[in-house]
C-alpha cells in the first residue's frame, strides 16, 4: 500500500507540472486528479474574490462552486486567448457583479418592506499556503502601488463594486471624463507593471 | 484613407475597451483600427490578462474545507465521468484483508470526528461527515494511525491521504491545546532528514482537523508530532508527542 501511495503522489506531482490547459484536456479524459490540481491552483482565487464582492460566506462558497462546474461543463476557456487565471476571476467577477445587483434589486425591494434589514455575515480567513500564489498577490499588489490613489480608486470600484465610470464619477463628484482616463491609464500602467506574468 | 492615430490614443481605446466603457464612437473607431491591425488584438488580450490578474492582490481565504470533495460529487455526477479507477489486479485481492481492516479503522475514525463535530453545528457536522465519508470511501484511501506519548498520551488520530488530494487530511483527539507561543508540528523522516510538513494547534477541546500539503518523497511510516515554540526553527528537534503506528 506504501508504494501505491507513492506512486499516486509520483503521479500528481507529475501532473502539478503541467499547464492548466494540459489539466483541462486530461480532465475531460476522466483523469480526477487533473481536477483536483486545477481546483487548488485556482480554488482560493475564485472564492476570495467572490467573498470580496458577495461579502457572504455562502454565497462566496456557491459562487465558488458553480464557476468550476461551468467550467469544466462548458468548454469555453480558451488557452489561445489567455491564461485560465485571468479566465477564471474575470468569469468570478462577472457572475459576483451579477449577483450583487441582484441583490440589491431584492434589497431595495425588501427594504420597502421593512424598515431596517440586517445583513452583517460573519466570515472566516485562513492564510493561503502556495508560495507561487503568495508570490504573484505580491507582484500584483506592488503593481497596484504604482499606481496613483486616484487611479486605483477608481479601477477597485468598478472591479469590485460592479460600478459603472458613471456611476463612479456621481459618487466621487468628479467629470466623467476625468474618471475615464484615471481608469484607462490606471489599467494601461498596470499591464507595463505586470508584463511578465502570465 | 485612415488617419494616423497616436500610440497613446490607441492604448487609451483598448483600455477602456477591455473595461467595457467606450462610447458608440470610440467603439466603431476602435472596430476600424482592429480591422485594419488585426495584430492590435493581442494587446486586448494583454490587457484582459492584466484585469484578470487585479483579484490577486487580495487577501487570499481559503475556501471551506468540504467544498473541494462538494465539486467533486457533483462534477461527478452532472457530468457523468466516472473518475478514474484504474482495472483490478491481484494486488488489490491480496490487499482485501488491508482495506476491511482500513474500513474499520475509518469508522473509528469518524466516531473521533464525530466527537470533534460534537462542538461545531449541525450543518458543519453533516458536510464534515459527508467530506470525511466520501475521502474513506475512496478505494486508494490510505490511512495512518497515531498515537500520543508522554504529556500526549491520552492522545490518538489518523493522517489520511487521498487521491486526487495533494493534500493530507491531519484529525486528532484529546491533543493539549497549547498556549500562545507554541505549536505542534507534523514531520516525517526520510534518509535522516525531517521533513516538515506543517504546523497547527488543538482547540480547546483537544481536537485538530487540518489539512496538510503533502511534500515530495515522504514516507508515511515515519510520521512524527513534535511540542515547539513558535519561535523555534523548522530545523529544531522539538517535544516527540505523537507517533504515527506502522
Amino acid at each position: 500500500m506504501h508504494s501505491d501511495v507513492v506512486n499516486t503522489n509520483h503521479e500528481q506531482r507529475t501532473l502539478a507540472q503541467q499547464t492548466d490547459a494540459e489539466l483541462f484536456s486530461l480532465f475531460k479524459t476522466g483523469n480526477s486528479f487533473a481536477l483536483g490540481i486545477l481546483y487548488d491552483r485556482y480554488a482560493s482565487l475564485v472564492y476570495s474574490l467572490a467573498l470580496k464582492i458577495l461579502t457572504n460566506p455562502q454565497e462566496a462558497e456557491d459562487l465558488t462552486q458553480e464557476i468550476f462546474l461551468i467550467f469544466l461543463q462548458r468548454n469555453t476557456y480558451n488557452p489561445n486567448r489567455g491564461s485560465l487565471s485571468s479566465f477564471i476571476s474575470i468569469m468570478t467577477r462577472s457572475r459576483a457583479i451579477d449577483k450583487l445587483r441582484e441583490r440589491h434589486t431584492n434589497l431595495k425591494f425588501l427594504q420597502r418592506w421593512c424598515q431596517t434589514m440586517n445583513t452583517e455575515t460573519s466570515s472566516f480567513i485562513t492564510p493561503v499556503e502556495q508560495a507561487s500564489l503568495t508570490e504573484r498577490s505580491q507582484r500584483v499588489r506592488n503593481a497596484l502601488k504604482q499606481l496613483s490613489e486616484d487611479q486605483r480608486q477608481v479601477l477597485q470600484m468598478a472591479y469590485y463594486e460592479g460600478l459603472t465610470q458613471s456611476e463612479i464619477a456621481q459618487r466621487l463628484h468628479v467629470p466623467l471624463g476625468t474618471i475615464k482616463t484615471r481608469a484607462r491609464q490606471g489599467l494601461l500602467k498596470l499591464r507595463q507593471g505586470l508584463q511578465d506574468i502570465k | 484613407m485612415t488617419e494616423v492615430v497616436p500610440p497613446d490614443h490607441i492604448n487609451e481605446l483598448l483600455a477602456g475597451y477591455v473595461l467595457g466603457e467606450l462610447s458608440p464612437e470610440e467603439l466603431e473607431h476602435l472596430r476600424q483600427m482592429l480591422f485594419e491591425n488585426p495584430e492590435l488584438m493581442t494587446e486586448v488580450y494583454g490587457l484582459q490578462e492584466v484585469l484578470g490578474l487585479i483579484p490577486y492582490a487580495l487577501p487570499f481565504e481559503e475556501p471551506p474545507f468540504h467544498l473541494r470533495s462538494k465539486i467533486f460529487e457533483t462534477t461527478n455526477a452532472k457530468i457523468g465521468y466516472g473518475f478514474r479507477r484504474k482495472q483490478f489486479s491481484w494486488q488489490w485481492y491480496h490487499l482485501a484483508s488491508g482495506i476491511a481492516a482500513l474500513l474499520v479503522i475509518s469508522l473509528s475514525l469518524l466516531g473521533l470526528y464525530n466527537s470533534y463535530l460534537q462542538v461545531s453545528s449541525l450543518q458543519a457536522k453533516e458536510v464534515g461527515e459527508r467530506y470525511l465519508i466520501n475521502m474513506l470511501c475512496q478505494p486508494k484511501t490510505y490511512l495512518m494511525p497515531l498515537k500520543g506519548i508522554d504529556i500526549a498520551s491520552a492522545a490518538s488520530g489518523s493522517i489520511v491521504i487521498t487521491p486526487g488530494n495533494p493534500k493530507a487530511t491531519l484529525v486528532i483527539q484529546k491533543l493539549p491545546s497549547l498556549p500562545k507561543g507554541q505549536i505542534y508540528r507534523l514531520r516525517s523522516v526520510m534518509n535522516g532528514k525531517k521533513i516538515t510538513w506543517g504546523q497547527f494547534n488543538a482547540d480547546a477541546q483537544g481536537s485538530v482537523i487540518v489539512q496538510l500539503l503533502i511534500p515530495p518523497n515522504f514516507k508515511v511510516s515515519s510520521l512524527i508530532i513534535t511540542l515547539e515554540s513558535w519561535e523555534q526553527s523548522p530545523n529544531s528537534i522539538g517535544y516527540p508527542v505523537m507517533m504515527g503506528i506502522s
